[in-house]
């Protein structure tokens, strides 16, 4: 009896934990997303004076005039890691999830070493290491890969390694099917849900990426996390709001699609994210 | 007899090392060498120079400050992260509810969060004319908790939010992994509720909690977008390094501050890995 | 389009666990000769070999007089039956009987057409549409059969390909698997540890012992005449007894616990000879008489364990026999169902310290 009531109790207390973490999480979330709709007073929020931007219809058109080029910079940077990831991780996850040898166990560390490494550090180095490289985005490019990498490299390994993909490899083999097609045939398709998940990693982390991103990138490459920096330390709350939605509108929906595809994946992305 | 070099590997089917070695080409240029950097300009080429760069970080009042700001707040945080959501997160990994997905999805969110927004979150929130200090002025007469945000109770708070998804999920996943046969069984054997926390969970969980540790406390060390927005007084290093960086043009000074937290990071990680491999062979 | 394929002194070893120890062997175009052996006697290693799946550390092996070490799997022509079938999961069952095709880049007409007559011949006509995971244990080994037969392989290697089916299933699933082979007249090897099933499936019979060739030779003559006394007990237990037969007229006769017992064909001297319980029966009365040690009930007959001297054996008698330990009963011997080894126990060729030296 004294057990049941006891669990219980743990449970009430669990629940009513997990209602106070949502809470932490939700209330800010909410009030921003209202305050970028709303007149931010009714949230007892700003004494300031309305911002020039009152001549825009809303507040997110006047955070696409300023900061338009940022949010599709960021699009267009975020697309470009994840099809770097898929080209780089794909054959990647693939070697390592079947080899053992030194080489594969040195890469295997080399390329979660980055996670234990500050994103300022590795920025203060690509700097120092490609001085010229920084104009073209190319080492913002590839801050974002060495972080998202990772990811997508664990997620299509996750897939790789459950069931027996070394034999159907080899059913594929024996039937005529050389490497290429192997890879293509075989070893894709059923990695997919895992590079999907991977994909999804990669397009979040670069999405939101600000730690290599705000010292990497010059005025004609900073991205959409620089930009609401900016908005933060310049504007008044309403943009600064807007302008926080619109990051969430596209960081939202790859985490609730990553959920839905593969929860155990999306835990994995809280474990060393 | 057919002679065969060592070329053809024991299994001729499976991948070569050709299908690794591009994205090892690319962690060579775009980790190794830049971490290789980081090093040259702390050093100019003497290793004496090298010790004086590093130790200056530590001599220095001021870098001092900063590196231990951020030990303690990352230690801190991520201890507090660990215990507030290791419940829920038993509650996430165990039981069915209506609207789990939902609560998972929300508590994921700050994941795609950088310190930035985590710090204007705080400023919303818990600023000087913040939404809590609004509505306790509206309900009690008094604006409780305004600017707390800017003081270290605020940052404690936003660092803590960055690292809730980290934390609850990782720990689901290491709860989804638990056997809740180990439970059932100590059940059995007459083993209380306290006693079965403490003896087989907790054991149990000890990698995960570990490793969990070790990642909450990395990314809260190198994170500096909230301190950024949010210290006025209180600074972190990862600040330091970028105004040595950028304002100054001090590539030694900055890198030094680079590898310290670097170098911090990867202990911790690897200590969390050494003490979770031993708590594993220990429970075998 | 069946190869004659020959191996010749085959080794292969796991680090320095020898697996393959210079085995050599023939098999005949169109034929079926089956590979049988205690589980980690080498099969599924030596068929692996074949296949190109695995690299043989020494040793040739040839098809049709061609060497086909360099030659990847992808491209031997050899269809392979897995044990667990390794059915492609993503594709459908028409597109896994296709698959070697489409990599060979067959035309779609070609195709469509052989995937057509392999459905129509392993009945799966209804089930092209579907995927491995929503059929049976029956259908995916007939899938199995049908994609390694698809492209007319030269060799056809099936490992256990009855090892994962329901017992009750195996009888017409057997039958099916001869049919199509057949119909297909290529060179099969298939890998049995079911000694019924290696004697009942193959034209040949190869037994594989810690990787070794024990012995081969057509169904009979392992059954019958085994080499060794590992071969007779492996195809059919029982026990071994050691005898003095002399010369009789034309004859030899030889002294057993048994009684007197006629052997043709076998030599005077000391025999070793193996009595298996079929060589055995019970009689009501007459016999030698025995003592009886222990009786099991099987069902259909009764397992009775006995002495006779002091020699022990085993013989089945009727269900109904009531007999307690200690029972004398009656028992007569076969001399034709015994089975006379060769007088030295030739060791096994090529052993394995030797083949390391070589």
């Amino acid at each position: 009896m004294r057990s049941a009531s006891w669990e219980r109790l743990r449970s009430a207390a669990a629940a009513a934990l997990l209602l106070l973490l949502l809470a932490v999480v939700a209330a800010p979330l909410a009030v921003v997303v209202a305050g970028s709709v709303l007149d931010p007073r009714l949230l007892g929020l700003t004494s300031e004076t309305w911002e020039a931007g009152s001549r825009h219809s809303t507040w997110f058109s006047y955070v696409l005039s300023l900061y338009g080029r940022h949010l599709a910079r960021s699009a267009a940077l975020a697309l470009c890691v994840v099809a770097l990831a898929f080209l780089l991780g794909a054959p990647a996850a693939y070697g390592l999830s079947r080899r053992r040898d030194a080489f594969a166990r040195t890469v295997a560390v080399l390329l979660d070493a980055p996670l234990a490494v500050p994103g300022l550090a590795v920025a203060i180095g690509l700097l120092l290491a490609y001085p010229r490289a920084r104009a073209s985005g190319a080492t913002l490019a590839a801050g974002h890969l060495v972080y998202a990498l990772p990811f997508f490299v664990r997620a299509a390994g996750n897939a790789l390694s459950g069931g027996n993909v070394p034999e159907l490899e080899e059913a594929a083999a024996v039937s005529g099917a050389g490497r290429w097609q192997r890879f293509t045939r075989i070893v894709l398709p059923l990695a997919r849900p895992g590079i999907l998940a991977g994909a999804l990693m990669a397009f979040t982390i670069s999405w939101g990426e600000f730690n290599v991103s705000f010292l990497l990138s010059t005025p004609t490459t900073s991205t959409f996390p620089s930009a609401l920096y900016l908005t933060y330390t310049t504007n008044s709350f309403p943009v600064a709001a807007a302008a926080t939605t619109l990051f969430l509108a596209a960081a939202v929906p790859a985490l609730a699609l990553l959920q839905r595809i593969a929860s155990p994946e999306a835990a994995r992305f809280g474990e060393a994210a | 007899m057919i002679s065969r070099g060592g070329k053809r590997a024991d299994d001729p089917i499976g991948p070569t090392a050709a299908w690794i070695a591009p994205a090892a080409l690319f962690l060579l240029l775009a980790f190794v060498a830049p971490f290789a950097a980081l090093l040259r300009a702390a050093s100019h080429g003497d290793p004496g120079a090298f010790l004086r760069e590093l130790g200056g970080v530590w001599t220095h009042p001021h870098t001092r400050r900063a590196l231990g700001n951020g030990l303690a707040l990352s230690a801190g945080v991520s201890a507090a992260a660990i215990l507030l959501c290791l419940p829920p997160a038993r509650l996430l990994a165990r039981s069915r509810f209506r609207g789990r997905g939902a609560a998972r999805l929300l508590l994921s969110i700050p994941l795609a969060f950088s310190g930035v927004i985590v710090g204007f979150l705080a400023v919303v929130m818990l600023g000087r004319v913040g939404f809590v200090p609004a509505v306790a002025q509206a309900l009690f007469g008094r604006p409780l908790g305004a600017g707390l945000a800017y003081a270290l109770p605020g940052l404690f708070l936003a660092y803590l939010f960055f690292e809730i998804p980290r934390a609850v999920l990782a720990l689901e996943a290491a709860f989804a992994r638990l056997d809740a046969e180990l439970d059932a069984a100590a059940r059995t054997l007459g083993a209380g509720p306290v006693q079965r926390f403490a003896r087989v969970t907790l054991p149990a969980l000890r990698p995960a909690l570990l490793a969990t540790f070790a990642t909450t406390f990395s990314v809260s060390l190198g994170s500096y977008g909230a301190a950024l927005i949010l210290s006025r007084r209180f600074s972190v290093l990862p600040v330091e390094a970028y105004q040595e960086f950028t304002a100054f043009g001090n590539d030694a000074g900055a890198s030094a501050m680079a590898i310290w937290l670097a170098g911090i990071s990867i202990l911790v990680s690897v200590a969390a890995r050494r003490a979770s491999r031993t708590a594993t062979e220990e429970t075998r | 389009m069946s190869a004659r394929v020959q191996v010749r002194r085959l080794s292969k070893a796991y680090g320095s666990r020898p697996a393959l120890a210079r085995v050599s062997l023939t098999l005949e175009p169109a034929t079926t000769t089956t590979l049988v052996g205690a589980s980690g006697s080498g099969k599924t290693t030596l068929l692996r070999c074949l296949a190109g799946l695995l690299v043989p550390d020494s040793g040739e092996i040839l098809f049709d007089g061609r060497d086909v070490a360099a030659v990847p799997a992808e491209r031997r022509g050899v269809g392979v039956v897995f044990q667990s079938y390794a059915l492609f999961p993503h594709l459908t069952v028409a597109d896994n009987l296709a698959f070697g095709l489409d990599v060979r880049k067959t035309s779609a007409s070609d195709r469509a057409r052989r995937v057509a007559e392999l459905a129509d011949e392993l009945g799966l006509e209804r089930l092209l549409d579907r995927r491995p995971g929503e059929i049976s244990g029956g259908e995916r080994q007939r899938v199995a059969l049908g994609r390694a037969l698809a492209y007319r392989p030269v060799l056809l290697l099936l490992d256990e390909p009855l090892a994962a089916l329901d017992p009750n299933l195996a009888d017409s699933v057997r039958e099916a698997l001869v049919r199509a082979i057949t119909a297909e007249r290529t060179t099969v090897l298939l890998v049995t540890h079911d000694r019924s099933d290696a004697l009942r499936l193959g034209d040949r019979v190869v037994l594989l012992r810690a990787g070794e060739v024990e012995q081969e030779g057509t169904p009979r003559d392992l059954y019958r005449q085994p080499k060794t006394e590992y071969a007779a007990n492996f195809f059919g237990a029982g026990a071994l007894w050691e005898v003095e037969a002399r010369a009789e007229g034309s004859g030899v006769v030889a002294e057993t616990p048994l009684g007197r017992v006629a052997l043709p064909g076998a030599r005077p001297g000391r025999l070793r000879v193996i009595v298996r319980p079929e060589a055995l029966s019970v009689r009501p009365s007459g016999g030698t008489t025995v003592t009886v040690r222990g009786v099991s009930y099987e069902g259909d007959r009764s397992r009775i364990v006995f002495t006779a001297g002091s020699r022990e054996a085993v013989v089945y008698g009727p269900a109904g026999l009531e007999a307690a330990p200690g029972d004398r009963i009656g028992v007569t011997v076969d001399p034709r169902l015994l089975v006379v080894l060769p007088e030295e126990e030739t060791a096994p060729s090529g052993s394995v310290s030797r083949s390391q030296s070589a």
